[in-house]
């Protein structure tokens, strides 16, 4: 016999027809990796793809992803070379895997056998899940190139995780610091550490009294000077933790003879669009560039950092409003000390020293000699680590990383721990880093793990070893 | 001669080689002069021809990275290579009447044997099996069936070599004669001339994207 359904309570039933409907709240988007301010949440699917369609066609990159996208023999060369797949051995960190996150992308939507085919030939519909995975992945690699140089088919992996970044960079899928630091570069106080002008030219009067104090000798830091030949420029950071190396730099122009000068209104090398945004990279450079328009200098002169010097050397002929001949302090030094103009006593600094080559600066633009002739030129111990130049492993902070305090832990213990282990090997007590990146992230990985290692810049070894 | 026959011996080897030199062409010409504003050099970097020529013969001879990087993956693609290699050379040496059989038995041994090997090392690695995809396998499988199909040519007793050189030799002369092929023979040719048409469509042109990522990438200076 049927069962009857039971009644409802009449009070109940009246009680449930009065009750307002819940508001449907939607869960806001978690970004685990690092802080992002302001993310695009809505049409996330549909603007990546815009944008990604927007640099296809852009003349800059349309011949590197083309041949980027279409060629990779799938030979893992790149993995035995990344320190973050050796460290790990996880999936997730194969250079040609992070790759084929867009390269699927790619496929699917803009090739013929993509788009019929599908997986059969690598494709894959972009999902959220996708865009999310590819935040992470794009920032845990350092962009170091290193794959790059064992590449058998020319591909390079960190163009490619440059190219997602700029994508991301387009969804504000960006770490916060990067667009923080670009906001008050670019519309705040003028400069990535927020000194004002007067603390500026009160550090550069500090820093001509410490170079007296120490040295005895009268060096300037010559500002705004028009029509000298080269505009000195470095990132601002120097001025607050890289005293020694400033000092060191302004010691040496000046010996050298060197006509330079220092620009009051714009001061700041650093460039973070490098690492995301190629609007920003524009606008950042031109800033740089009017300053040296405006005190009409021959030529720019940039600090030892590797990227500031890259975005300069590779960015100024496509982005740039004006154009100048570009050098790195440490082109310079070395030229001086190879012509005569610098005479130097090694035999102060006693104690081994090594060098460790930053990407930027080695890979990225060929400087592996200079840094090493003024080394060679005011040590008496130089021990190279092993491997070095082409083949040095990326100092863990690479990409901007070493400016997210998020990923602090994966820095220290991940992404730098072949550093580490390189630097234990020489034995040295000093480890010379010329870029300013890679100075703060090798001086928090010799804290992290108990290194007694003292990390310094290239010039500041000519503090004492320079003669006047 | 039956229509099948008459499309796969007299009219496909014609248009396999005209869409293999169009899209050969093609894609040379389009990475030839697409622009480069981007200086993306990779350094070191050879400077001149001289060094980059030894740099690419060092790396085309030996492949010199995927050696040092991938030991097992080295082992079958460079005798994969040296075995495709050697059907060229047989090819060269047949057409003008050179007895060579025991190169094109080596050379089929090898496209037989290699990519089956390459194909367990991709699915068997696990990190080789994340970055592969069955396009990846789908083009090894091609030179898999070439070889079988060149052995069970070899192994025809109506298929006579001169017989065969022949007909090569007409088709090149643009002068074609026509002879009752074995059903293996056509399946034979039939496979080599859709491999001349997908062959420059697909990813085993990376010979030639190569040049240009060295060329015009990689070596390409401030």
């Amino acid at each position: 016999m049927k069962q009857p359904v039971p009644q409802k309570n009449e009070e109940l039933q009246n009680s449930q027809l009065q009750e307002q409907p819940k508001k449907i709240t939607k869960q806001k988007r978690q970004y685990p990796f690092f802080a992002i301010e302001d993310p695009v949440e809505e049409n996330r699917i549909p603007i990546f793809l815009k944008t990604f369609e927007s640099v296809l066609k852009d003349e800059k990159y349309r011949l590197l992803l083309d041949l980027y996208l279409n060629t990779c023999a799938s030979c893992n060369s790149c993995a035995e070379q990344c320190h973050l797949y050796q460290t790990t051995h996880e999936q997730r960190d194969l250079p040609a895997y992070r790759s084929n996150l867009l390269r699927s992308i790619y496929k699917r939507y803009y090739t013929t056998s993509g788009k019929l085919l599908g997986k059969l030939v690598g494709a894959k519909k972009l999902e959220e899940s996708d865009i999310d995975n590819m935040i992470e992945s794009f920032y845990r690699c350092t962009m170091c190139r290193r794959c790059a140089v064992e590449c058998p088919m020319g591909v390079d992996n960190a163009l490619i995780t440059r190219i997602g970044r700029c994508i991301l960079g387009e969804l504000n899928l960006a770490p916060k610091n990067f667009t923080i630091s670009s906001s008050q570069q670019l519309r705040g106080i003028g400069n990535t550490s927020g000194i004002p002008k007067a603390a500026f030219l009160d550090t550069l009067d500090f820093l001509q009294e410490e170079i007296k104090d120490i040295t005895g000798q009268n060096v300037e830091f010559p500002r705004d000077k028009v029509g000298a030949e080269y505009l000195f420029i470095s990132p601002v950071s120097d001025y607050i933790m890289e005293a020694d190396t400033l000092m060191g730099t302004a010691m040496a122009l000046q010996a050298a003879g060197a006509d330079w000068t220092i620009g009051t209104e714009y001061y700041d090398a650093i460039n973070y669009g490098l690492f995301y945004s190629d609007k920003v990279t524009a606008d950042v450079l031109n800033k740089l560039l009017a300053e040296a328009y405006r005190l009409k200098v021959k030529k720019i002169l940039i600090g030892e950092c590797g990227h500031a010097t890259k975005v300069v050397k590779l960015f100024m002929n496509i982005f740039g409003k004006y154009k100048f001949e570009v050098q790195n302090v440490m082109e310079y030094t070395a030229k001086a000390i190879e012509e005569g103009r610098l005479k130097i006593n090694p035999e102060v600094n006693k104690d081994t020293v090594t060098y460790h080559d930053p990407c930027n600066l080695g890979r990225g633009l060929g400087i592996y000699d200079a840094p090493r002739t003024i080394v060679k030129a005011s040590t008496i111990h130089f021990v190279e680590m092993y491997p070095n130049r082409e083949k040095n492993y990326c100092c863990g902070g690479g990409g901007g990383g070493v400016t997210v305090p998020d990923i602090y832990e994966f820095r220290m213990r991940i992404s730098g721990i072949k550093k580490v282990e390189q630097v234990k090997a020489t034995g040295a007590k000093y480890l010379i880093a010329p870029c300013a990146n890679c100075k703060k992230q090798l001086r928090e990985l010799m804290e992290y793990h108990k290194l007694p290692v003292n990390v310094i810049g290239v010039h500041d070894l000519l503090i004492k070893a320079l003669v006047f | 001669m039956n229509t099948i026959s008459f499309l796969i011996e007299l009219v496909l080897p014609y248009l396999a080689v005209i869409i293999f030199i169009i899209s050969l062409v093609i894609r040379i010409k389009n990475w030839a002069s697409m622009p480069h504003n981007l200086k993306w050099s990779l350094y070191p970097m050879p400077v001149t021809y001289k060094e980059q020529i030894k740099f690419m013969l060092k790396e085309i001879l030996s492949f010199k990275s995927v050696f040092h990087n991938n030991r097992r993956l080295w082992i079958g693609g460079w005798i994969f290579h040296i075995g495709m290699a050697l059907i060229v050379l047989w090819f060269l040496s047949f057409l003008i009447g050179l007895h060579t059989g025991i190169i094109l038995r080596i050379g089929l041994l090898i496209l037989f044997v290699l990519p089956i090997y390459i194909l367990i090392v991709r699915i068997a690695n696990k990190q080789m099996r994340a970055i592969s995809s069955p396009i990846e396998y789908f083009n090894l499988s091609i030179f898999i069936i070439i070889a079988a199909l060149g052995f069970s040519v070899i192994k025809n007793p109506f298929m006579h070599p001169d017989v065969v050189r022949q007909y090569f030799i007409g088709i090149l002369l643009f002068h074609p004669v026509t002879f009752t092929a074995s059903p293996s023979f056509l399946w034979l040719l039939a496979m080599v001339e859709f491999f001349l048409i997908y062959f420059p469509n697909s990813k085993m042109l990376h010979m030639v994207s190569k040049y240009f990522a060295f060329h015009k990438v990689n070596w390409e200076s401030h």
